[in-house]
Protein backbone atom coordinates (compact mmCIF):
# COMPACT_ATOMS: atom_id res chain seq x y z
CA UNK A 1 0.00 0.00 0.00
CA UNK A 2 1.42 3.09 -0.94
CA UNK A 3 -0.62 6.07 0.08
CA UNK A 4 -3.47 5.54 2.60
CA UNK A 5 -6.02 8.52 3.88
CA UNK A 6 -7.09 8.10 7.30
CA UNK A 7 -10.15 9.86 8.30
CA UNK A 8 -8.88 13.31 7.14
CA UNK A 9 -11.33 16.69 7.61
CA UNK A 10 -10.44 19.87 6.86
CA UNK A 11 -12.54 23.36 6.86
CA UNK A 12 -12.19 26.70 5.19
CA UNK A 13 -12.86 29.55 8.05
CA UNK A 14 -15.03 27.11 9.69
CA UNK A 15 -16.98 26.01 6.55
CA UNK A 16 -16.30 22.41 6.43
CA UNK A 17 -14.65 21.26 2.93
CA UNK A 18 -14.13 17.62 3.24
CA UNK A 19 -15.40 14.98 6.27
CA UNK A 20 -13.75 12.11 7.69
CA UNK A 21 -12.43 10.87 4.04
CA UNK A 22 -10.37 7.64 3.95
CA UNK A 23 -8.88 5.86 0.83
CA UNK A 24 -5.60 4.19 -0.73
CA UNK A 25 -4.00 4.26 -3.67
CA UNK A 26 -1.40 1.38 -4.67
CA UNK A 27 1.70 1.04 -6.35
CA UNK A 28 1.00 1.99 -9.84
CA UNK A 29 -2.68 2.75 -9.54
CA UNK A 30 -4.44 5.87 -10.85
CA UNK A 31 -7.24 6.89 -8.83
CA UNK A 32 -9.39 9.10 -10.32
CA UNK A 33 -11.16 11.61 -8.08
CA UNK A 34 -15.02 12.89 -9.40
CA UNK A 35 -17.41 15.21 -7.60
CA UNK A 36 -19.34 18.80 -8.65
CA UNK A 37 -17.71 22.05 -8.11
CA UNK A 38 -17.14 22.70 -3.70
CA UNK A 39 -17.43 18.52 -3.60
CA UNK A 40 -13.86 19.07 -2.19
CA UNK A 41 -11.56 17.30 -4.97
CA UNK A 42 -9.25 19.65 -4.72
CA UNK A 43 -8.94 20.28 -1.16
CA UNK A 44 -8.42 16.53 -1.07
CA UNK A 45 -5.35 17.10 -3.33
CA UNK A 46 -4.09 19.86 -1.31
CA UNK A 47 -4.43 18.14 1.91
CA UNK A 48 -2.37 15.39 0.38
CA UNK A 49 -0.05 17.27 -0.81
CA UNK A 50 0.60 19.76 2.31
CA UNK A 51 -0.34 22.37 0.53
CA UNK A 52 -3.37 22.57 3.22
CA UNK A 53 -3.09 20.83 6.94
CA UNK A 54 -5.99 18.83 7.39
CA UNK A 55 -7.13 19.61 11.02
CA UNK A 56 -7.68 16.05 11.99
CA UNK A 57 -6.79 12.43 10.30
CA UNK A 58 -3.41 11.25 8.81
CA UNK A 59 -2.00 11.10 5.44
CA UNK A 60 0.67 7.90 5.16
CA UNK A 61 2.86 7.08 2.52
CA UNK A 62 4.38 3.65 2.89
CA UNK A 63 3.51 4.25 6.61
CA UNK A 64 5.15 7.48 7.14
CA UNK A 65 2.99 10.08 8.50
CA UNK A 66 3.13 13.21 5.80
CA UNK A 67 2.63 15.83 8.64
CA UNK A 68 5.84 14.89 10.09
CA UNK A 69 8.17 14.30 7.45
CA UNK A 70 10.36 17.25 6.48
CA UNK A 71 9.07 19.64 3.87
CA UNK A 72 11.73 18.92 1.32
CA UNK A 73 11.42 15.26 1.99
CA UNK A 74 7.60 15.61 1.19
CA UNK A 75 8.33 17.36 -1.99
CA UNK A 76 10.60 14.31 -3.23
CA UNK A 77 7.67 11.88 -2.31
CA UNK A 78 4.99 13.73 -3.77
CA UNK A 79 4.64 15.93 -7.15
CA UNK A 80 1.52 18.20 -7.73
CA UNK A 81 0.33 19.37 -10.94
CA UNK A 82 -1.78 22.56 -9.91
CA UNK A 83 -5.30 23.21 -12.43
CA UNK A 84 -3.53 26.14 -13.74
CA UNK A 85 -0.08 27.34 -14.55
CA UNK A 86 0.79 30.36 -16.03
CA UNK A 87 4.02 31.72 -14.58
CA UNK A 88 4.69 35.40 -14.09
CA UNK A 89 8.00 36.08 -16.14
CA UNK A 90 9.08 34.85 -19.07
CA UNK A 91 10.40 31.11 -18.56
CA UNK A 92 11.71 28.32 -20.62
CA UNK A 93 10.42 25.38 -20.52
CA UNK A 94 14.00 23.48 -19.58
CA UNK A 95 13.94 25.88 -16.27
CA UNK A 96 10.69 25.57 -15.18
CA UNK A 97 11.08 21.69 -15.18
CA UNK A 98 14.36 22.27 -13.83
CA UNK A 99 12.15 23.98 -10.58
CA UNK A 100 11.13 20.18 -10.04
CA UNK A 101 14.91 19.61 -8.72
CA UNK A 102 14.26 22.57 -5.89
CA UNK A 103 13.95 19.93 -2.77
CA UNK A 104 17.40 18.12 -4.23
CA UNK A 105 19.39 21.31 -5.18
CA UNK A 106 21.31 23.89 -2.68
CA UNK A 107 22.56 26.95 -5.05
CA UNK A 108 23.70 25.62 -8.39
CA UNK A 109 21.70 22.63 -10.81
CA UNK A 110 24.79 19.74 -10.41
CA UNK A 111 24.85 17.68 -13.53
CA UNK A 112 22.86 14.72 -11.86
CA UNK A 113 19.99 17.59 -11.74
CA UNK A 114 20.45 18.44 -15.27
CA UNK A 115 20.46 15.00 -16.12
CA UNK A 116 17.65 13.93 -14.55
CA UNK A 117 15.79 16.89 -16.14
CA UNK A 118 16.75 15.65 -19.54
CA UNK A 119 15.89 12.37 -18.97
CA UNK A 120 12.29 13.67 -18.07
CA UNK A 121 11.66 15.93 -21.15
CA UNK A 122 13.31 12.42 -23.10
CA UNK A 123 10.48 10.20 -21.58
CA UNK A 124 7.85 12.44 -22.95
CA UNK A 125 9.58 13.28 -25.50
CA UNK A 126 9.94 17.16 -25.63
CA UNK A 127 13.38 17.36 -25.79
CA UNK A 128 12.99 19.33 -28.77
CA UNK A 129 10.97 22.33 -27.04
CA UNK A 130 13.21 22.46 -24.19
CA UNK A 131 14.37 25.75 -25.15
CA UNK A 132 10.97 27.35 -26.35
CA UNK A 133 9.25 29.82 -23.66
CA UNK A 134 6.75 28.07 -21.20
CA UNK A 135 4.24 30.69 -21.83
CA UNK A 136 4.37 30.58 -25.88
CA UNK A 137 3.03 26.80 -25.50
CA UNK A 138 0.19 25.15 -26.43
CA UNK A 139 -2.68 24.28 -22.94
CA UNK A 140 -1.80 20.73 -23.90
CA UNK A 141 2.27 21.27 -24.11
CA UNK A 142 1.86 23.60 -20.93
CA UNK A 143 0.11 20.70 -19.09
CA UNK A 144 2.79 18.30 -20.06
CA UNK A 145 5.31 20.72 -18.88
CA UNK A 146 3.87 20.93 -15.38
CA UNK A 147 3.88 17.40 -15.56
CA UNK A 148 7.53 16.69 -16.50
CA UNK A 149 8.27 19.17 -13.79
CA UNK A 150 6.33 16.91 -11.08
CA UNK A 151 8.08 14.00 -12.16
CA UNK A 152 11.66 15.94 -12.40
CA UNK A 153 10.95 15.61 -8.55
CA UNK A 154 11.06 12.11 -8.99
CA UNK A 155 8.44 11.73 -6.55
CA UNK A 156 6.72 8.16 -5.14
CA UNK A 157 2.90 10.08 -5.84
CA UNK A 158 1.46 11.77 -8.47
CA UNK A 159 -1.43 14.42 -7.82
CA UNK A 160 -2.94 16.20 -10.42
CA UNK A 161 -5.64 18.69 -10.21
CA UNK A 162 -7.87 19.37 -13.16
CA UNK A 163 -5.32 17.75 -15.55
CA UNK A 164 -7.38 17.94 -18.39
CA UNK A 165 -9.94 20.86 -17.86
CA UNK A 166 -8.37 23.39 -20.29
CA UNK A 167 -7.39 21.10 -23.00
CA UNK A 168 -9.20 19.96 -26.22
CA UNK A 169 -10.26 16.35 -27.26
CA UNK A 170 -6.36 15.49 -28.35
CA UNK A 171 -4.18 16.66 -25.78
CA UNK A 172 -6.58 15.51 -23.26
CA UNK A 173 -6.14 12.14 -24.22
CA UNK A 174 -2.60 12.59 -24.94
CA UNK A 175 -2.09 13.84 -21.28
CA UNK A 176 -4.08 11.43 -19.68
CA UNK A 177 -2.45 8.26 -21.79
CA UNK A 178 0.91 10.09 -20.77
CA UNK A 179 -0.04 9.70 -17.01
CA UNK A 180 -1.23 6.11 -17.36
CA UNK A 181 1.92 5.10 -18.87
CA UNK A 182 3.64 6.81 -16.47
CA UNK A 183 2.25 5.47 -13.55
CA UNK A 184 3.04 2.04 -15.09
CA UNK A 185 6.67 1.86 -15.88
CA UNK A 186 7.53 3.94 -12.85
CA UNK A 187 4.78 1.95 -9.90
CA UNK A 188 3.49 5.35 -8.93
CA UNK A 189 0.73 6.23 -7.10
CA UNK A 190 -1.47 8.42 -9.08
CA UNK A 191 -4.62 10.38 -7.77
CA UNK A 192 -6.40 13.01 -10.02
CA UNK A 193 -9.64 15.17 -9.37
CA UNK A 194 -11.49 14.79 -12.97
CA UNK A 195 -14.74 16.68 -13.98
CA UNK A 196 -15.24 14.81 -17.42
CA UNK A 197 -16.93 11.61 -15.97
CA UNK A 198 -16.29 9.47 -19.47
CA UNK A 199 -12.52 10.16 -19.55
CA UNK A 200 -12.11 9.33 -15.57
CA UNK A 201 -13.94 5.94 -16.40
CA UNK A 202 -11.67 5.58 -18.78
CA UNK A 203 -8.13 5.99 -17.14
CA UNK A 204 -8.52 5.48 -13.46
CA UNK A 205 -8.28 1.96 -11.89
CA UNK A 206 -10.61 3.03 -9.08
CA UNK A 207 -12.77 6.22 -8.61
CA UNK A 208 -13.23 8.02 -5.48
CA UNK A 209 -16.57 9.74 -5.77
CA UNK A 210 -17.06 13.56 -3.20
CA UNK A 211 -20.60 14.72 -2.22
CA UNK A 212 -20.21 17.73 0.14
CA UNK A 213 -16.71 16.67 1.18
CA UNK A 214 -17.74 13.46 1.48
CA UNK A 215 -16.53 10.06 0.34
CA UNK A 216 -20.27 8.89 -1.77
CA UNK A 217 -19.44 6.13 -3.65
CA UNK A 218 -15.47 4.30 -4.05
CA UNK A 219 -14.65 1.40 -6.21
CA UNK A 220 -13.95 0.29 -9.58
CA UNK A 221 -15.15 2.76 -12.24
CA UNK A 222 -18.16 0.80 -13.52
CA UNK A 223 -19.30 0.88 -9.80
CA UNK A 224 -19.20 3.95 -8.82
CA UNK A 225 -20.90 5.69 -11.84
CA UNK A 226 -24.11 4.35 -12.05
CA UNK A 227 -27.33 6.06 -12.86
CA UNK A 228 -28.13 6.45 -9.48
CA UNK A 229 -25.17 7.86 -8.27
CA UNK A 230 -24.64 10.49 -10.68
CA UNK A 231 -28.41 11.43 -10.11
CA UNK A 232 -27.70 11.46 -6.53
CA UNK A 233 -24.28 13.03 -6.47
CA UNK A 234 -24.88 15.80 -9.79
CA UNK A 235 -28.68 15.75 -9.80
CA UNK A 236 -28.47 14.59 -13.64
CA UNK A 237 -30.37 12.01 -15.47
CA UNK A 238 -27.96 10.19 -17.32
CA UNK A 239 -28.80 6.94 -19.91
CA UNK A 240 -26.06 4.75 -21.59
CA UNK A 241 -25.74 5.52 -25.24
CA UNK A 242 -23.67 4.78 -27.78
CA UNK A 243 -20.82 7.53 -27.35
CA UNK A 244 -17.65 8.20 -29.29
CA UNK A 245 -15.21 6.32 -26.66
CA UNK A 246 -11.34 7.43 -27.85
CA UNK A 247 -9.41 4.94 -27.72
CA UNK A 248 -6.14 6.46 -28.43
CA UNK A 249 -4.16 8.88 -30.82
CA UNK A 250 -3.19 8.18 -34.70
CA UNK A 251 0.26 9.13 -34.69
CA UNK A 252 1.07 11.58 -37.66
CA UNK A 253 -2.56 13.00 -37.55
CA UNK B 1 26.95 11.55 -21.29
CA UNK B 2 25.24 14.51 -20.31
CA UNK B 3 23.29 14.79 -23.40
CA UNK B 4 22.82 17.20 -25.90
CA UNK B 5 20.36 19.51 -23.52
CA UNK B 6 22.85 19.43 -20.83
CA UNK B 7 25.22 20.78 -22.66
CA UNK B 8 22.87 23.72 -24.38
CA UNK B 9 22.22 24.41 -20.81
CA UNK B 10 25.54 25.36 -19.70
CA UNK B 11 26.06 27.32 -22.51
CA UNK B 12 22.71 29.29 -21.17
CA UNK B 13 24.54 29.61 -18.07
CA UNK B 14 27.96 30.84 -19.59
CA UNK B 15 25.68 33.00 -21.60
CA UNK B 16 24.62 34.93 -18.17
CA UNK B 17 27.85 34.71 -16.54
CA UNK B 18 29.53 36.45 -19.51
CA UNK B 19 26.41 38.87 -19.30
CA UNK B 20 26.91 39.58 -16.00
CA UNK B 21 31.05 40.51 -16.68
CA UNK B 22 30.18 42.49 -19.67
CA UNK B 23 27.95 44.82 -17.26
CA UNK B 24 30.48 44.71 -14.10
CA UNK B 25 33.06 45.62 -16.86
CA UNK B 26 30.78 48.16 -18.17
CA UNK B 27 30.07 49.94 -14.25
CA UNK B 28 34.21 50.04 -13.96
CA UNK B 29 34.40 52.36 -17.32
CA UNK B 30 31.32 54.29 -16.49
CA UNK B 31 32.78 55.14 -12.68
CA UNK B 32 35.92 56.05 -14.42
CA UNK B 33 34.82 58.54 -16.60
CA UNK B 34 32.41 59.48 -13.32
CA UNK B 35 35.10 60.44 -11.17
CA UNK B 36 36.77 62.24 -14.35
CA UNK B 37 33.69 64.61 -15.17
CA UNK B 38 32.48 67.31 -13.55
CA UNK B 39 32.85 71.29 -12.54
CA UNK B 40 36.67 70.93 -12.33
CA UNK B 41 38.50 68.80 -15.18
CA UNK B 42 41.06 66.60 -13.86
CA UNK B 43 41.26 64.28 -16.68
CA UNK B 44 40.76 60.65 -16.89
CA UNK B 45 44.42 60.13 -16.05
CA UNK B 46 44.63 62.19 -13.61
CA UNK B 47 41.36 61.03 -11.93
CA UNK B 48 42.87 57.40 -11.84
CA UNK B 49 46.12 58.27 -10.73
CA UNK B 50 44.38 60.12 -7.82
CA UNK B 51 42.33 56.97 -6.95
CA UNK B 52 45.46 54.96 -6.71
CA UNK B 53 47.34 57.77 -4.18
CA UNK B 54 49.37 59.52 -7.20
CA UNK B 55 48.35 62.60 -8.25
CA UNK B 56 48.63 66.61 -6.97
CA UNK B 57 46.44 67.33 -3.88
CA UNK B 58 44.31 69.58 -6.00
CA UNK B 59 43.20 66.26 -8.25
CA UNK B 60 42.58 63.76 -4.87
CA UNK B 61 40.65 66.43 -3.09
CA UNK B 62 38.14 66.77 -6.12
CA UNK B 63 38.29 62.96 -6.84
CA UNK B 64 38.87 61.40 -3.75
CA UNK B 65 36.82 63.59 -1.24
CA UNK B 66 33.89 65.05 -3.53
CA UNK B 67 33.05 62.58 -6.55
CA UNK B 68 34.13 59.34 -5.07
CA UNK B 69 31.76 59.00 -2.87
CA UNK B 70 29.16 60.15 -4.78
CA UNK B 71 29.99 57.82 -7.61
CA UNK B 72 30.03 54.84 -5.34
CA UNK B 73 26.86 56.10 -3.22
CA UNK B 74 25.37 55.97 -7.02
CA UNK B 75 26.77 52.53 -7.44
CA UNK B 76 25.43 51.17 -3.78
CA UNK B 77 22.01 53.30 -4.23
CA UNK B 78 21.87 51.83 -7.85
CA UNK B 79 22.16 48.02 -7.02
CA UNK B 80 20.05 48.03 -3.67
CA UNK B 81 17.12 49.43 -5.47
CA UNK B 82 17.10 47.59 -8.30
CA UNK B 83 18.13 44.22 -5.94
CA UNK B 84 14.34 45.36 -4.33
CA UNK B 85 12.67 45.65 -7.35
CA UNK B 86 13.74 42.27 -8.76
CA UNK B 87 12.98 40.60 -5.46
CA UNK B 88 9.73 42.25 -4.81
CA UNK B 89 8.37 41.62 -8.32
CA UNK B 90 9.33 38.47 -7.81
CA UNK B 91 7.56 37.21 -4.29
CA UNK B 92 4.32 39.52 -5.33
CA UNK B 93 4.36 37.83 -8.61
CA UNK B 94 3.61 41.46 -9.78
CA UNK B 95 5.47 43.30 -12.74
CA UNK B 96 4.12 46.61 -11.02
CA UNK B 97 5.88 45.82 -8.08
CA UNK B 98 8.48 48.27 -6.24
CA UNK B 99 10.40 50.06 -3.17
CA UNK B 100 7.35 53.00 -4.40
CA UNK B 101 4.15 50.40 -4.77
CA UNK B 102 4.62 49.40 -1.09
CA UNK B 103 4.30 52.23 1.16
CA UNK B 104 8.62 51.79 2.40
CA UNK B 105 9.37 54.94 0.31
CA UNK B 106 6.57 57.15 0.72
CA UNK B 107 7.15 56.38 4.63
CA UNK B 108 10.78 57.61 4.47
CA UNK B 109 9.64 60.81 2.76
CA UNK B 110 7.40 60.73 5.66
CA UNK B 111 10.36 60.43 8.49
CA UNK B 112 12.39 62.52 6.78
CA UNK B 113 9.96 65.38 6.25
CA UNK B 114 9.06 65.44 9.93
CA UNK B 115 12.47 65.51 11.06
CA UNK B 116 12.80 68.61 8.31
CA UNK B 117 9.83 70.37 9.85
CA UNK B 118 10.86 69.47 13.82
CA UNK B 119 14.26 71.35 12.60
CA UNK B 120 16.40 68.65 12.39
CA UNK B 121 17.56 69.65 8.65
CA UNK B 122 20.05 72.50 10.02
CA UNK B 123 21.51 71.11 13.03
CA UNK B 124 25.09 69.59 12.75
CA UNK B 125 24.07 65.38 12.89
CA UNK B 126 20.85 66.85 11.21
CA UNK B 127 21.69 64.72 7.82
CA UNK B 128 21.55 61.58 9.86
CA UNK B 129 18.58 62.68 11.73
CA UNK B 130 16.57 63.02 9.03
CA UNK B 131 17.98 59.52 7.51
CA UNK B 132 17.47 57.81 10.61
CA UNK B 133 14.06 59.20 10.99
CA UNK B 134 13.37 57.89 7.32
CA UNK B 135 15.08 54.48 7.75
CA UNK B 136 12.48 54.36 11.24
CA UNK B 137 9.10 55.49 9.17
CA UNK B 138 10.08 53.31 6.46
CA UNK B 139 11.09 49.84 8.79
CA UNK B 140 7.51 50.80 10.72
CA UNK B 141 6.09 51.19 6.74
CA UNK B 142 6.99 47.45 5.95
CA UNK B 143 6.00 45.82 9.34
CA UNK B 144 2.57 47.87 8.50
CA UNK B 145 2.02 46.04 5.39
CA UNK B 146 3.33 42.97 6.46
CA UNK B 147 0.80 43.04 9.17
CA UNK B 148 -2.00 44.07 7.86
CA UNK B 149 -1.11 41.18 5.02
CA UNK B 150 -0.91 38.25 7.44
CA UNK B 151 -4.59 39.05 8.19
CA UNK B 152 -5.21 38.08 5.27
CA UNK B 153 -2.88 35.08 4.79
CA UNK B 154 0.05 36.83 3.38
CA UNK B 155 -0.70 36.72 -0.16
CA UNK B 156 0.69 39.09 -2.90
CA UNK B 157 -2.59 40.89 -3.31
CA UNK B 158 -3.11 41.19 0.03
CA UNK B 159 0.47 42.85 0.41
CA UNK B 160 0.16 44.83 -2.77
CA UNK B 161 -2.99 46.27 -1.11
CA UNK B 162 -2.06 46.91 1.93
CA UNK B 163 1.04 48.82 0.43
CA UNK B 164 -0.49 50.89 -1.73
CA UNK B 165 -2.68 51.59 1.72
CA UNK B 166 0.03 52.38 3.14
CA UNK B 167 1.59 54.49 0.67
CA UNK B 168 -0.87 56.75 0.02
CA UNK B 169 -1.43 57.04 4.15
CA UNK B 170 2.49 58.49 3.68
CA UNK B 171 1.53 60.29 1.04
CA UNK B 172 -1.29 62.01 2.45
CA UNK B 173 1.05 62.83 5.90
CA UNK B 174 3.90 64.07 3.73
CA UNK B 175 1.53 66.55 1.96
CA UNK B 176 -0.30 67.83 5.30
CA UNK B 177 3.80 68.81 6.36
CA UNK B 178 4.16 70.47 3.15
CA UNK B 179 0.83 72.56 3.55
CA UNK B 180 1.57 73.32 7.39
CA UNK B 181 5.58 73.72 7.39
CA UNK B 182 7.64 77.06 6.89
CA UNK B 183 8.76 77.74 2.90
CA UNK B 184 12.58 76.91 3.58
CA UNK B 185 11.01 73.44 5.28
CA UNK B 186 8.68 72.99 2.14
CA UNK B 187 11.65 73.38 -0.17
CA UNK B 188 14.06 71.48 1.83
CA UNK B 189 11.43 68.31 1.87
CA UNK B 190 10.41 69.06 -1.91
CA UNK B 191 14.00 68.62 -2.86
CA UNK B 192 14.67 65.52 -0.49
CA UNK B 193 11.58 63.46 -2.45
CA UNK B 194 13.27 64.03 -5.36
CA UNK B 195 16.45 62.27 -4.89
CA UNK B 196 19.56 63.24 -5.14
CA UNK B 197 23.30 62.02 -4.60
CA UNK B 198 24.93 65.60 -3.74
CA UNK B 199 24.77 65.01 0.00
CA UNK B 200 27.10 62.01 -0.40
CA UNK B 201 30.19 61.25 2.26
CA UNK B 202 32.19 58.47 2.89
CA UNK B 203 30.45 57.96 6.27
CA UNK B 204 26.66 56.99 4.42
CA UNK B 205 28.46 55.18 1.96
CA UNK B 206 30.16 52.68 4.50
CA UNK B 207 26.27 52.62 6.26
CA UNK B 208 24.52 51.83 2.74
CA UNK B 209 27.44 49.57 2.18
CA UNK B 210 26.59 47.83 5.25
CA UNK B 211 22.86 47.20 4.65
CA UNK B 212 23.42 46.13 1.44
CA UNK B 213 26.50 43.49 2.04
CA UNK B 214 23.93 41.86 4.31
CA UNK B 215 20.99 41.79 2.80
CA UNK B 216 21.88 41.22 -0.99
CA UNK B 217 23.78 38.15 -0.60
CA UNK B 218 21.13 36.80 1.91
CA UNK B 219 18.21 37.06 -1.40
CA UNK B 220 20.77 36.01 -3.57
CA UNK B 221 21.07 32.43 -1.35
CA UNK B 222 17.49 32.19 -1.36
CA UNK B 223 17.40 32.27 -5.01
CA UNK B 224 15.57 29.15 -5.93
CA UNK B 225 12.82 30.36 -3.30
CA UNK B 226 12.79 32.77 -5.10
CA UNK B 227 12.27 31.80 -8.39
CA UNK B 228 9.37 28.81 -7.46
CA UNK B 229 7.49 31.69 -5.72
CA UNK B 230 6.96 33.25 -9.43
CA UNK B 231 5.36 29.77 -10.70
CA UNK B 232 2.41 30.13 -7.82
CA UNK B 233 1.79 29.80 -4.28
CA UNK B 234 0.86 25.78 -4.62
CA UNK B 235 3.59 24.86 -6.85
CA UNK B 236 5.93 26.25 -4.84
CA UNK B 237 4.28 24.87 -1.84
CA UNK B 238 4.37 21.60 -3.34
CA UNK B 239 8.39 21.53 -4.20
CA UNK B 240 8.99 22.17 -0.83
CA UNK B 241 8.88 25.93 -0.02
CA UNK B 242 7.59 27.39 2.59
CA UNK B 243 5.87 30.17 0.97
CA UNK B 244 4.73 32.46 3.63
CA UNK B 245 7.90 32.76 5.04
CA UNK B 246 9.83 33.21 1.54
CA UNK B 247 7.75 35.64 1.15
CA UNK B 248 8.40 38.04 4.53
CA UNK B 249 11.58 36.88 4.26
CA UNK B 250 12.47 37.88 0.40
CA UNK B 251 10.13 41.17 1.48
CA UNK B 252 11.80 42.00 4.76
CA UNK B 253 15.30 41.78 3.18
CA UNK B 254 14.50 43.79 0.28
CA UNK B 255 12.82 46.50 2.21
CA UNK B 256 16.43 46.85 4.33
CA UNK B 257 18.00 47.71 1.71
CA UNK B 258 15.77 49.97 0.01
CA UNK B 259 15.18 52.25 3.47
CA UNK B 260 18.80 51.64 3.75
CA UNK B 261 19.62 53.48 0.62
CA UNK B 262 16.69 55.98 0.33
CA UNK B 263 16.94 56.98 3.77
CA UNK B 264 20.38 58.90 2.54
CA UNK B 265 19.46 59.78 -1.14
CA UNK B 266 15.64 60.44 -0.59
CA UNK B 267 13.12 58.55 -3.19
CA UNK B 268 15.14 57.76 -5.86
CA UNK B 269 12.13 56.81 -8.39
CA UNK B 270 12.16 53.96 -11.11
CA UNK B 271 15.33 52.07 -10.90
CA UNK B 272 13.85 49.86 -8.85
CA UNK B 273 11.00 49.52 -11.00
CA UNK B 274 12.76 49.65 -14.01
CA UNK B 275 15.91 47.72 -14.22
CA UNK B 276 15.25 44.68 -12.76
CA UNK B 277 12.56 44.74 -16.11
CA UNK B 278 15.41 45.67 -18.55
CA UNK B 279 17.80 42.92 -16.81
CA UNK B 280 15.06 40.30 -17.03
CA UNK B 281 14.47 40.47 -20.84
CA UNK B 282 18.08 40.71 -20.95
CA UNK B 283 19.19 37.72 -18.60
CA UNK B 284 15.93 35.82 -17.76
CA UNK B 285 14.36 35.18 -14.86
CA UNK B 286 16.08 32.84 -13.03
CA UNK B 287 17.20 35.00 -9.34
CA UNK B 288 20.64 33.43 -8.89
CA UNK B 289 22.00 35.81 -11.81
CA UNK B 290 18.79 37.87 -12.59
CA UNK B 291 19.59 40.07 -8.55
CA UNK B 292 23.65 40.18 -9.50
CA UNK B 293 23.22 41.41 -12.71
CA UNK B 294 20.01 43.68 -11.77
CA UNK B 295 22.42 44.86 -9.17
CA UNK B 296 24.82 45.81 -11.91
CA UNK B 297 22.28 47.42 -14.35
CA UNK B 298 20.97 49.67 -11.55
CA UNK B 299 23.81 50.55 -10.77
CA UNK B 300 24.89 51.75 -14.50
CA UNK B 301 21.73 53.61 -14.68
CA UNK B 302 21.96 55.60 -11.61
CA UNK B 303 25.64 56.28 -11.78
CA UNK B 304 24.96 57.32 -15.66
CA UNK B 305 22.01 59.49 -14.58
CA UNK B 306 23.75 61.11 -11.92
CA UNK B 307 26.60 61.86 -14.03
CA UNK B 308 24.58 62.94 -16.53
CA UNK B 309 22.81 64.99 -14.00
CA UNK B 310 25.20 67.01 -12.23
CA UNK B 311 27.25 67.72 -15.62
CA UNK B 312 24.53 68.35 -18.25
CA UNK B 313 24.19 71.43 -16.75
CA UNK B 314 26.88 71.97 -14.99
CA UNK B 315 27.26 74.31 -12.31
CA UNK B 316 23.46 73.68 -11.70
CA UNK B 317 22.74 70.62 -10.85
CA UNK B 318 19.19 68.21 -11.82
CA UNK B 319 18.02 66.24 -9.00
CA UNK B 320 18.79 62.53 -9.97
CA UNK B 321 15.57 61.28 -9.25
CA UNK B 322 14.54 63.08 -12.70
CA UNK B 323 17.14 62.01 -14.62
CA UNK B 324 16.96 58.67 -13.73
CA UNK B 325 13.31 58.86 -15.09
CA UNK B 326 14.17 60.86 -18.12
CA UNK B 327 16.87 58.42 -19.05
CA UNK B 328 15.29 54.98 -18.21
CA UNK B 329 11.87 55.45 -19.46
CA UNK B 330 12.72 55.88 -23.34
CA UNK B 331 15.21 52.98 -22.84
CA UNK B 332 12.80 51.12 -20.97
CA UNK B 333 9.84 51.53 -23.96
CA UNK B 334 12.29 50.73 -26.47
CA UNK B 335 13.05 47.52 -24.93
CA UNK B 336 9.28 46.84 -23.85
CA UNK B 337 8.01 46.98 -27.21
CA UNK B 338 10.39 45.68 -29.32
CA UNK B 339 10.46 42.89 -27.03
CA UNK B 340 6.78 42.34 -26.20
CA UNK B 341 6.14 39.03 -28.22
CA UNK B 342 8.80 37.38 -25.56
CA UNK B 343 7.72 39.70 -22.77
CA UNK B 344 3.82 40.35 -21.11
CA UNK B 345 1.93 37.51 -22.02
Amino acid sequence: MKVAVRGISFEYDGIPALRNVSLEVGEGEVVGVVGPNGSGKSTLLRCIDGILRPRVGVVLVDGEETSKMRRMDLARTMGYVPQESSGTFPIRVFEMVLMGRRPYVNWKATRKDVDAVRRVLELMGMEHMAWRYFQELSGGERQKVIIARALAQEPKVLLLDEPTSNLDLRAQIEVLELIKELVRKNELSAMMAMHDLNLAARYSDKLVMLREGQIFAAGRPASVLTRENVREVYGVDVEAIPQLVPVGVRSGA
Amino acid sequence: MAGVVGEVYSKFLLRKVALISVLLLALIVLASVAVSVGAASVGMKGAISALFGGGDRFTKVIVLRMRLPRVLMAILAGAGLAASGTVMQGVLRNPLASPFTLGVASAAGFGAALAMVLGASFASWGKYVVATNAFMFATLASFLVYGLAKLRGATSEGMILAGIAIMYMFSALTSVLEYMGKKEDVHAIVFWLMGNLSGADFGKVLVVLIVISISLPLLIMRSWDLNALTLGDEAAESLGVNVERARMVGMVLSSLATSGVICFTGTIGFVGLVSPHITRMAIGGDNRFLIPASCLSGALLLLGADTIARTVLAPTEVPVGIMTSLVGIPFFLYLLFRKRREYWR
